[in-house]
């Protein structure tokens, strides 16, 4: 439809010299709601200085973003028109003009016309007809006005319009580029877990979104993952360069190379088809099929201070898998939303909840919570703390590990909030020390039964 | 790694999506499930997934193939069809939708009619002229010059001469695909969708004898959405799973078309920013809070039958016995649990903080155990308990109390609201200021009497919590548990029996 506005704009009369062919467009589509648009064309410019329209830019522009580069053509000025054509602006415009009033006797039906004068538009318009002051509408007799033309920088939309000045006239090639709002994509993941022969079916899915309030027709896409850092303002100048991220949580950053396109932090998923990205659309395109990747289930269990809880506690369920090649899988992973699904009783694949994860490098461990264990409980008790010096506790604790499951497990329990010197003084289980501050025990639970690991602990 | 870059190429090894493409409609759904999921924080984000089988003639070559009559809410990125002869080119969803607004915002720079009728004479008039702006006012060029319609007081219309193209009436799924022969395939459909919700709810009939309660359990599903799915398995998921916030149906924006005309404050103060004016957008219809207050319009019980509960991972799965309808705006309750005789102990929780002796009220809490030994066991999803008493014949409401998710072997406790049935009386048989290790000490030393006057046995659990500085225990009569680091005595209290307890405390002073 940009094109249509094109063909009238002409009539319009604002005397810009048109960039009429439709463009060959590529999009490149970044996480975080922003795109840079690089739009090919051929424009037409007289010899001299000429102002040039682009009418079928995206509705969401960032105009301070916008390069054109044409052979033999510089830049003057680049202005982006958002001044909205309305009734009221309309109006406001003509004060001090001369506009035209028909009214209609609703008696009769006789039309009049007289010319009148705007004399204001302040909270109602004030006109002057010959030599009689009126009110536009007072009497409420249907009037309608006749304004005889638009005013310059009024736009039915914002319109961008560049100040060329051409050592030529005639048609050439020229690059048009710019940000744009409004387009943003993710990752989403489908993975149909079967927990008896610890698989995954794992696919990846591209999900590109468009609400700039443009459509990209026959587009070539190209969709970039990694953290870009975007200033909010959106109307200050741009800082445009590539910020690292931490990868999924819970996991191992990665170390296996890639033949994926890199750019310099970042990997590029280029669409090979062109498409056309519809305004108000969602596309999904597919990226990655993983038929059988290696992966457990655990149940975890976190406990920040030594604490008694008057309930019990459910524990987490993980679903844990590495991204890497032997075990099945093995591709970076852009940031998205992990959806996990496991087959009920009747064999019927159901949902079992969903986590996000971040950029994941190839060789990641990812561990993604699905939820609350509705049958596996922890319940942490602080049956006492004893000061032995002036800097240490000994802290006596249990923790109930209930499973009202038909199957035995095992859990994953983690203290956090130690401090440097902890000493386990004994323990009904042998832990772990996974870090300065976390002891780790894992605690096997019969089916139907329950399990109570005791410790005393010596910390500050 | 290369199994990502085949996958990519696969799907673009295929014929240019632009070539083209046959536009195919999926056949009526059939063989419908609906899956339940609340909000785990209880909010109004409850999904639904939705299964449902279809029939599809695919030409060879390319096609477009959409499916109608999926709900209004379905959040496109969830959505997965099994089944085609063919990977999947892509996926769209389309929610540019026609509107006033659209209609008018899509023909700017076009021409159009406008049809006028004359007031006096009844009249019908027609002007041709080209749009000049939509939908922030409509102005309106012909040879004559411009002016704004709808603001003359004459009445008026637009006339078009064609849709736009590419709005459509309701949010579209469709997919390209490219099939490699001619045929017909079944294929499956299964989306998330947002405006779906259930509750549990309980009522325990405490009997008259007050030794034991019948417990009674009832699921109550919602359908928010304006779309129905006829003979559907139904089925609610218990338990509390991971949820994204991005998990959600794009935010439609419809567009109306500006009414305003001609100036009525002054310039300086209608100044706005840049930009489309607000009034451009409205919200999505029907928000789903919004129904609620307005009542859904229609209750479906079942009880005859109850829902039967199996696994799913870690969580619990009740299926609704018959395929039903699940019908747009309606709420259906089935029974989930029904248990008689199950047996409680009346434990009174009596709490005390600080040093200054008060007034004690205890307060009756009714404590279940989830065992089949107790008369329960079964999976206890959580939700709103209704406590009742029949008292002379007539059943009595005695409180309301939240159960949370309770897995067998776990207590369940159901307060109990204005029993009297124990009594407390503290004293300070002792109290002031003292001096230990050098230090300004404040203690007490205090006497709970508590009396049981019920002829029923009781439990008492005293607890007093202390929030001041070097707050200390330091001696006691009986001994205590810590409860969330609290001291915790408990007293068993035959029918008639009183039994006191005596501590003493201490803190910094100041």
């Amino acid at each position: 439809m940009h094109r249509q506005i094109l063909a009238i704009a002409l009539l319009c009369g604002a005397g810009a010299a048109q960039a009429a062919e439709a463009p060959r467009l590529s999009v490149t589509v970044y996480n975080g709601g922003v795109a840079l648009v690089e739009d090919q064309r051929t424009l037409e410019a007289p010899a001299g200085r000429s102002r040039l329209e682009f009418k079928d830019v995206s509705a969401s522009i960032r105009p301070e973003t916008v390069s054109l580069q044409a052979q033999g053509l510089s830049v003057v000025e680049q202005n982006f028109d958002f001044d909205l054509l309305t009734p009221e602006k309309l109006m406001e415009k003509a004060v001090g003009q001369q506009i035209q009033i028909v009214r209609t006797n609703p008696g009769n039906g006789q039309e009049t016309v007289e010319t009148a004068t705007v004399l204001s538009a302040n909270g109602g318009v004030v006109l002057r007809i010959g030599d009689r002051i009126e009110v536009l509408r007072d009497d409420g007799i249907p009037t309608r006005v006749r304004f005889d033309r638009l005013p310059e920088n009024l736009r039915a939309q914002p319109t961008l319009s560049v100040l060329v000045d051409a050592d030529r006239a005639g048609a050439r090639p020229a690059r048009l580029s710019y940000l744009t709002r409004g387009l943003d994509w993710k990752a989403d993941y489908v993975a149909l877990f079967d927990e008896k022969s610890g698989q995954l079916d794992f696919q990846g899915w591209i999900t590109l979104t468009n609400n700039s309030g443009s459509a990209f027709k026959d587009a070539a896409a190209q969709l970039v993952a990694g953290q870009v850092a975007l200033s909010d303002g959106g109307y200050q100048p741009n800082r445009f360069r590539p910020m690292p991220r931490p990868p999924g949580r819970g996991g191992i950053a990665g170390s296996e190379q890639s033949d994926q396109q890199g750019v310099g932090d970042f990997y590029v998923y280029p669409l090979k088809q062109r498409t056309s990205i519809e305004n108000n659309q969602t596309k999904q395109v597919g990226f990655l099929a993983a038929p059988a990747v290696r992966a457990r289930k655990a149940y975890q269990y976190r406990g920040y201070v030594f604490e008694s809880s008057e309930t019990a506690r459910s524990a987490d369920v993980v679903l844990m898998f590495a991204n890497a090649g032997a075990a099945g899988l093995g591709a970076p992973l852009p940031a998205g939303v992990v959806r996990v699904y496991m087959r009920d009783a009747a064999g019927e694949a159901k949902f079992v909840g969903e986590n996000g994860i971040g950029h994941t490098p190839q060789g990641s461990q990812l561990a993604i919570k699905t939820g609350d264990a509705f049958d596996v409980t922890v319940q942490p008790t602080l049956v006492s703390t004893q000061r032995i010096n002036s800097t240490t506790n000994r802290y006596r604790v249990t923790y109930t590990v209930r499973n009202a499951r038909r199957e035995p497990v095992e859990v994953e329990v983690r203290q956090d909030g130690l401090w440097r010197g902890t000493r386990v003084v004994e323990e009904s289980l042998a832990s772990k020390r996974v870090d300065f501050n976390t002891l780790t025990w894992t605690v096997p639970v019969a089916a139907g039964g329950e399990t109570v690991l005791s410790a005393t602990i010596e910390s500050r | 790694m290369n199994r990502a870059a085949a996958a990519l190429s696969a799907v673009m090894l295929t014929a240019p999506l632009h070539a083209a493409a046959a536009d195919v409609v999926a056949g009526a759904p059939s063989r419908l499930g609906v899956v339940i999921y609340r909000d785990p924080n209880g909010g109004d984000q409850g999904v639904a997934m939705i299964v449902e089988t279809r029939e599809v003639d695919l030409p060879a070559g390319a096609s477009t193939l959409r499916f109608e009559g999926v709900a209004d809410t379905l959040i496109p990125q969830t959505a997965a069809v099994q089944g085609l002869p063919a990977p999947v080119d892509e996926r769209n969803f389309d929610y540019d939708l026609l509107s006033p607004g659209a209609l008018v915002a899509r023909s700017v720079g076009e021409q159009v009619r406008v049809v006028r009728t004359n007031p006096g004479t009844g009249r019908v008039s027609e002007e041709v002229g080209v749009l000049r702006s939509a939908p922030q006012g409509l102005l309106f060029e012909t040879g004559a010059g411009i002016e704004a319609l709808k603001c003359s007081g004459l009445p008026e219309r637009l006339v078009f001469d064609r849709r736009p193209p590419g709005l459509s009436d309701r949010p579209t799924l469709s997919l390209r695909i490219v099939a490699p022969t001619a045929g017909r395939h079944r294929v499956v459909l299964s989306y998330l969708a947002a405006g779906f919700d259930w509750k549990a709810n309980y009522v325990a009939q405490v009997s008259e004898d007050g030794r034991t309660l019948d417990l009674s359990g009832w699921l109550t599903l919602t359908n928010k959405t304006a779309t129905s799915f006829p003979e559907a398995k139904t089925e609610v998921v218990a338990g509390r799973l991971a949820r994204s916030d991005e998990t959600r149906a794009p935010d439609v924006e419809l567009r109306t078309v500006a009414t305003d005309c001609w100036p009525t404050a002054p310039w300086w103060r209608r100044m706005t920013g840049y930009a489309a004016p607000p009034a451009l957008n409205i919200p999505a219809p029907a928000p789903p809070m919004a129904m609620m207050e307005r009542g859904l319009e229609e209750i479906v019980l079942t009880a005859s039958r109850k829902a039967a509960q199996t696994e799913l991972g870690d969580y619990k799965l009740y299926t609704v016995p018959d395929r039903s309808t699940v019908a747009a705006n309606q709420t259906k309750q089935v029974a989930f649990l029904d248990k008689e005789g199950v047996a409680f102990e009346r434990i009174y929780k009596v709490g005390h903080a600080g040093f200054d002796a008060g007034e004690l009220t205890p307060a009756l809490t009714l404590r279940l155990r989830n065992t089949e030994a107790q008369g329960l066991g079964s999976a206890l999803p959580a939700g709103l308990a209704t406590v009742m008493q029949t008292t002379a014949g007539r059943p009595m409401l005695v409180g309301e109390y939240r159960v949370e998710d309770t897995a067998v072997g776990l207590p369940v406790d159901l307060a109990i609201a204005g029993d009297r049935g124990v009594t407390a009386v503290m004293e300070s048989l002792r109290e002031g200021e003292r001096t230990v290790a050098g230090k300004a000490r404040r203690f007490a030393n205090l006497k709970v009497t508590v009396t049981n006057t019920r002829s029923q046995p009781a439990q008492v659990e005293y607890r007093q919590s202390g929030y001041d500085e070097g707050f200390k225990l330091v001696s006691e009569d009986r001994r205590h548990a810590l409860r969330e680091n609290d001291p915790v005595w408990t007293l068993d209290l035959a029918p008639g029996q009183a039994a006191s307890l005596r501590y003493e405390i201490e803190a910094d002073a100041d």
